[in-house]
C-alpha cells in the first residue's frame, strides 16, 4: 500500500457505529437529512395514526361535504363528507404497509437467487439472468389488473406482485458484486479450509455482497409506494373507503375542475414528500456504502 | 499418517488453461517431485513459471490437466471437491495476500475457528480453547482474536493466515509467496515463525517463492522451476553453492544481495522469459542459454543424477560444461563511490 | 553540481473522517536531502515511510488532501513548490522525468508506444515535426536496449512485458535529455533477471548522461548494489543517511539496524528483532522520535525530536543515541 493509500483508509474508520456515521452523513448532506427526517416523522404518524387524528378516518359527515380547511377540519372534507386530515394521516400505515413488506419480499427474494446465480453462473446463470430481464419489463399495472380481476381485490396480491416483480433489481446488484467476488482470495481461502457451497454462498458471500442491495432498499420502498398510489388510482388493491393517498388523489381529481383543490392536493403533497423523503434517505444510504461516490462529491 | 515416503507425490504433473482467442497456456508441463515428512521444500520460479499453479493443483483449487498428486498414498489428482473436502484437514495453503486472504466482515476468532467447525467435532467451549491455543502458536496478540481484519497489520494478519491454517493439525500446508506482500521488517518474523513451527510440529511445507534470500533460509531441499518445468532440485545449499543448471546460475547470479561489499560479476540475461501460449521445443531455456547447443532445441533434457539427491536437467551437465563460471557469480563488488 | 535540493519538507494529508471530525496524517516531516549531477540516490523505506510521496511532492503531483505544508524544494536553484504550473509543466517531463512502478498501466493503451514516446518529445519542443519526434523516439528506444526498435515502435502496450514497458517508460523519460531522473520502485514486479537488466541500464544512463537520479525502494539489495548514496526513511523522516558503504557496514540508527538484520542474509534468530507492526498511525505519531514505539533501546530523552547526529562528514542519523556501531 502507498502512503496516500494508508493515510485516505485511515481517515475512515469503521470503528464508528453505524448510527455515528448515517448522523455524520447527515451533516454533511442536506439531502440525506431531509431524507431521513421526512421518513422518521411518516413513519412515526403511521404507527401513531389512530391515537392522534381527530377523526375516525372512515367516518362520514354528510353535513360537511366538500368543506374547505377549517378549525375543525384543518385539510377540508372530501365529497364523501370525511376528514381530509386524518384520512391524509392514516393513509401512512397503507404506505408504510405495503411498502414494508413489499421491499422485504424483493430482499428474501432478490439477495438468495443473486447470491446463486453469481456464484453459479453457467446455463443457470444465463437462464436467470433471461428471467429477471423479463420480470423488469412486465407492466406492472397490467398485471395487477389482471391479478385482481382474476382473483379480486386483494392487498396481499398487491404487495406479491409489487414484492415479485422488484426483486430482479436485488438479483442484479447482488449478483455483480458475487461476480466480482467469486475470484478474490478470500473466497477461494474458504474453499480451501473445506467450507461447502452453501456456506461459501450464505456466510461468506451473503456478508459481502449486499452493500448495494442494502442502499437500494430506501429507493424501492419510495418505487413501492409510488406504485401503490398508483395502482389505488385505478382503484386495484384499495377498496373505497379505505383511506389511501392515490385513491384519494383520484377523487380530489374530479374535484380539482370545480375548485375544492384541498381534497386532492393534501395528499399529494403528503405523497411526494414520502416518495422524495425515501429517495433522498436512499442517496445518502448509497453515499454510505460507496466510499467512491463520497470521495468524488468531497 | 505417513509410511516414511513421502508426504506427497507429484506426478509428471502438468496444467494448461484457454487463453485468448482459443490459445492455450501452458502453466505447468510435466513436474515431478516429492515432499518427504517434516521438510520445508522451496520452490523458486519467476513469473510465468507456475509454481502458483502447482501449489493450487497439489491443494485441489485447480484441476491437473494431466499426471497425478498423489497425498500420503492415495491419489488425489481428480478428486471431485465433495471428496477432496476431507481431506481438506490435512492439507491446507498459505496465500500471499494476508489483507484479501480473510473474509473482512469475520472477527478474527471467527476465522481461525472456521476449520473446526467444518473438520471436527468440538463444542463451542472447545473451539475456543483451541483458537486460543493457535494464537499462542502463531504468536499472535489474544487481544486481536475479536477484532476484524482491517484493524491488524500485513503480519499479523498473515499469523491469522497461519492460524487457520494449522488449526486441524495439518500433515502439509503449501504457503504461495507467504512474505512477498509484506514489509522486510515484517518477514523476519513470519519466517522464524514457521521455522519454530516446523519444529515444534514436525509439519511438512512446501514454500513457494520468487525470492532467493527467503528460500535459502528456510527451505531444506528447493526446486527450480522455469516455464513450468523443473530444472534444477536438491539440498538447498548444495544447489546455492554449486548451482549446475544455466539458469539457476543466472538465477543466483541475479539476486542482488543487500550488502555493497558482495556483489556480481553479473551472468545478464538476454531476453525475456518466452511466453506460455508459444512453448519452445527442446530445452525451453535453450534460447536465452549462453552454453546452449543445437542438440539443446532439439528433445527436453532428462534429469541428470549429479550426486545423490541433486539433479538438473541439463544436457551439458554431462560434459561438465555447463558452469557459466564461478567467477562470474559471486565476486567482491567496488562500487564506484 | 547539486541538482536538487529539498529542506525541511513538510506534506500532510488534511481530511475530514466520516464522523466529520478534522485528521491530520503528517506524512512527510522535515525532510531534506540532495541529490548531485552523477550520482544515484537510494531513498529506502517500508510501507508509510513517505517515501512515494516525497516523490510526487517533488514533482507538484499532489493532490488534495494531500498539500505541502512547509519546506522548500528546489531544482537547479529555482524553487519548484510555488513555481506557476506552467513554468513547471517545461521542466517535468524534460529536465526532472519520473518513472513509477506498474510500467504497463502508465501508458495508454490506445497508442502504440512509439507514438506515445515521440508525444512526449514533442510536448516540450512543439516545434518538432511528426517524423523528427519519430527518429527520436525510435533512438530512445534503442538506446534503452529495445531490440529491433524500429519495428518495435509500431508495438501496443498489452503486446510488452513487464521489462519491455518499464524500458518504453524510461525511454519516455530520457528522450528530452533530463538532467534529474527519479525513478519509483522501478523494478516491483519484475522479475530479478529483468530487474538486474533495468538497473544496470539506469546506472549506465546515468554515468554516461552525467544525471542525477533518485531510486525509491523497499529491496535494499537494489540500494546496496546500484545507489551511491542511500537515505532512510521512516514515519516520514529521514532517519539515517550517507554513502551507502558506510549506512551499511555501521548503520547507526535503531531502524537501519533492525532493516538490515532482518534481510534473509544477514537474519540471526537468536537477537530480538523488530518485528514491524504494521505501518505508523500517520494520523497520531508520536511528538518527539517517530521510532519510539518500536525502537529497542527507547530512553527519557526520545520524547523530544532528534537532532541530526553526524557520524562522519557524510553519514548522518536522527538518533539521540547514534553510534558509530551496530
Amino acid at each position: 500500500m502507498t502512503t496516500t493509500e494508508v493515510a485516505r483508509v485511515e481517515a475512515d474508520p469503521t470503528e464508528y457505529s453505524l448510527g455515528r456515521r448515517i448522523i455524520g452523513l447527515a451533516r454533511r448532506s442536506g439531502t440525506t437529512t431531509f431524507g431521513v427526517i421526512v421518513v422518521v416523522v411518516f413513519g412515526v404518524v403511521a404507527l401513531i395514526a389512530p391515537l392522534v387524528i381527530p377523526y375516525d378516518p372512515i367516518a362520514i359527515f354528510t353535513d360537511r361535504l366538500l368543506q374547505p380547511p377549517s378549525a375543525e377540519h384543518w385539510f377540508g372534507t372530501d365529497g364523501n363528507g370525511m376528514d381530509v386530515f386524518s384520512r391524509v394521516l392514516y393513509a401512512a400505515r397503507y404506505a408504510f404497509g405495503v411498502a414494508v413488506p413489499a421491499v422485504t419480499i424483493s430482499v428474501l427474494i432478490g439477495v438468495p437467487l443473486g447470491l446463486l446465480t453469481g456464484y453459479r453462473g453457467g446455463m443457470f446463470d444465463e437462464v436467470t439472468v433471461r428471467l429477471m430481464d423479463s420480470l423488469r419489463v412486465f407492466p406492472l399495472i397490467v398485471l395487477a389488473l389482471a391479478v385482481v380481476a382474476a382473483t379480486g381485490q386483494s392487498l396481499l396480491n398487491v404487495i406479491l406482485i409489487i414484492g415479485i416483480l422488484d426483486s430482479p433489481v436485488f438479483v442484479r446488484l447482488v449478483r455483480a458484486e458475487v461476480l466480482q467476488l467469486r475470484s478474490s482470495t478470500f473466497v477461494e481461502a474458504a474453499v480451501a479450509t473445506g467450507n461447502p457451497v452453501r456456506r461459501i454462498l450464505f456466510v461468506h458471500l451473503l456478508l459481502n455482497s449486499t452493500k448495494g442491495a442494502m442502499a437500494q432498499v430506501a429507493v424501492r420502498a419510495a418505487w413501492a409506494v409510488r406504485i401503490m398510489a398508483t395502482l389505488a388510482f385505478f382503484g386495484v388493491g384499495i377498496e373505497a373507503p379505505t383511506p389511501e393517498w392515490g385513491s384519494m388523489i383520484r377523487q380530489g381529481a374530479e374535484f380539482m375542475a370545480t375548485g375544492q383543490w384541498w381534497v386532492g392536493i393534501f395528499p399529494g403533497v403528503a405523497l411526494i414528500l414520502l416518495v422524495l423523503g425515501f429517495n433522498m434517505l436512499g442517496d445518502g444510504l448509497q453515499d454510505l456504502f460507496d466510499p467512491r461516490r463520497r470521495a468524488e462529491k468531497r | 499418517m505417513s509410511e516414511g515416503g513421502a508426504i506427497l507425490k507429484v506426478n509428471n504433473l502438468t496444467k494448461t488453461f484457454p487463453g485468448g482467442s482459443g490459445s492455450t497456456i501452458h502453466a505447468v508441463n510435466d513436474v515431478t517431485f516429492e515432499i518427504r515428512p517434516g521438510e520445508i521444500l522451496g520452490m523458486v520460479g519467476e513469473s510465468g513459471s507456475g509454481k502458483s499453479t502447482i501449489g493450487r493443483a497439489i491443494t485441489g483449487l485447480a484441476q491437473a490437466t494431466s499426471g497425478g498428486v498423489i497425498f500420503r498414498g492415495k491419489d488425489i489428482t481428480s478428486l471431485p471437491e465433495k471428496h477432496f473436502r476431507g481431506l481438506r484437514k490435512d492439507l491446507q495453503i498459505v496465500f500471499q495476500d494476508p489483507w484479501g486472504a480473510l473474509n473482512p466482515r469475520l472477527r478474527v476468532k471467527t476465522i481461525v475457528e472456521e476449520p473446526l467447525r467444518l473438520h471436527t467435532d468440538m463444542n463451542s467451549a472447545e473451539r475456543k480453547r483451541r483458537v486460543s491455543e493457535l494464537a499462542q502458536l502463531v504468536r499472535l496478540n489474544t487481544g486481536l482474536l475479536s477484532r476484524f481484519p482491517n484493524e491488524l497489520s500485513g503480519g499479523q494478519l498473515q499469523r491469522v493466515c497461519i492460524a487457520r491454517a494449522l488449526a486441524t493439525n495439518p500433515e502439509l500446508i503449501v504457503l504461495d509467496e507467504p512474505t512477498s506482500s509484506l514489509d522486510l521488517s515484517v518477514r523476519a518474523g513470519i519466517l522464524r515463525l514457521l521455522l519454530n513451527l516446523r519444529r515444534e510440529l514436525s509439519i511438512s511445507m512446501l514454500f513457494i517463492s520468487h525470492d532467493l534470500g527467503t528460500v535459502r533460509l528456510i527451505s531444506d531441499r528447493i526446486v527450480v522451476i522455469y516455464l513450468g518445468r523443473i530444472v534444477e532440485q536438491g539440498p538447498t545449499e548444495k544447489v546455492f553453492k554449486e548451482p549446475s543448471h544455466p539458469y539457476t546460475q543466472a538465477l543466483l547470479s541475479a539476486h542482488l544481495t543487500p550488502d555493497p561489499e558482495i556483489g556480481h560479476g553479473r551472468h545478464i540475461l538476454e531476453g525475456e522469459i518466452p511466453s506460455t501460449v508459444h512453448l519452445p521445443t527442446g530445452c525451453f531455456f535453450a534460447g536465452r542459454c549462453p552454453v546452449g547447443l543445437e542438440s539443446c532445441t532439439k528433445q527436453s533434457p532428462p534429469m541428470v543424477n549429479i550426486d545423490g539427491d541433486h539433479q538438473s536437467a541439463c544436457l551439458r551437465v554431462a560434459d561438465g560444461e555447463n558452469l557459466l563460471g564461478a567467477a562470474q557469480i559471486a565476486a567482491p563488488n567496488h562500487m564506484p563511490t | 553540481m547539486t541538482l536538487l535540493e529539498v529542506k525541511n519538507l513538510h506534506t500532510h494529508f488534511i481530511t475530514r473522517d466520516i464522523g466529520n471530525q478534522v485528521q491530520v496524517a503528517k506524512a512527510l516531516n522535515s525532510v531534506s536531502f540532495q541529490v548531485e549531477a552523477g550520482e544515484i540516490l537510494g531513498l529506502v523505506g517500508e510501507t508509510g515511510a513517505g517515501k512515494s510521496l516525497t516523490a510526487l511532492s517533488i514533482m507538484g503531483l499532489l493532490r488534495p488532501p494531500a498539500e505541502i505544508v512547509e519546506g522548500a524544494i528546489s531544482f537547479e536553484g529555482r524553487d519548484l513548490v510555488n513555481m506557476r504550473i506552467s513554468e513547471l509543466n517545461k521542466i517535468r517531463g524534460a529536465a526532472i522525468a519520473m518513472v513509477g512502478q506498474n510500467p504497463r498501466g502508465a501508458l495508454d493503451p490506445l497508442t502504440r508506444i512509439g507514438e506515445q514516446i515521440a508525444r512526449v518529445a514533442r510536448a516540450h519542443n512543439p516545434k518538432l515535426s511528426k517524423s523528427n519526434a519519430a527518429t527520436m523516439a525510435v533512438a530512445a528506444m534503442d538506446r534503452v536496449g529495445i531490440a529491433d526498435a524500429p519495428a518495435r515502435a509500431e508495438a501496443w502496450p498489452h503486446e510488452l512485458s513487464g521489462g519491455m514497458a518499464q524500458r518504453v517508460l524510461i525511454a519516455m523519460a530520457l528522450i528530452n535529455g533530463p538532467r534529474l531522473l527519479i525513478a519509483d520502485e522501478p523494478t516491483t514486479g519484475l522479475d530479478v533477471t529483468v530487474q538486474a537488466q533495468i538497473l544496470d541500464l539506469l546506472r549506465e544512463l546515468v554515468q554516461e548522461l552525467n544525471m542525477g537520479a533518485m531510486i525509491i525502494t523497499h529491496d535494499l539489495g537494489v540500494v546496496a548494489q546500484y545507489c551511491n548514496r542511500t537515505a532512510v526513511m521512516y514515519a516520514g523522516r529521514i532517519v539515517e543517511e550517507g554513502l551507502t558503504g558506510a549506512v551499511f557496514s555501521q548503520p547507526a540508527h535503531p531502524y537501519t539496524q533492525a532493516l538490515i538484520g532482518s534481510t534473509p542474509e544477514k537474519l540471526d534468530f537468536s537477537i530480538d528483532l523488530d518485528e514491524g507492526g504494521g505501518p505508523p498511525n500517520l494520523y497520531g505519531l508520536p511528538p518527539g522520535c517517530h521510532y519510539i514505539d518500536r525502537c529497542p533501546r527507547p530512553a527519557d530523552a526520545c520524547v523530544r525530536i532528534p537532532s541530526n547526529v553526524a557520524i562522519s562528514e557524510s553519514h548522518h542519523a536522527l538518533c539521540h543515541f547514534a553510534e558509530g556501531s551496530s
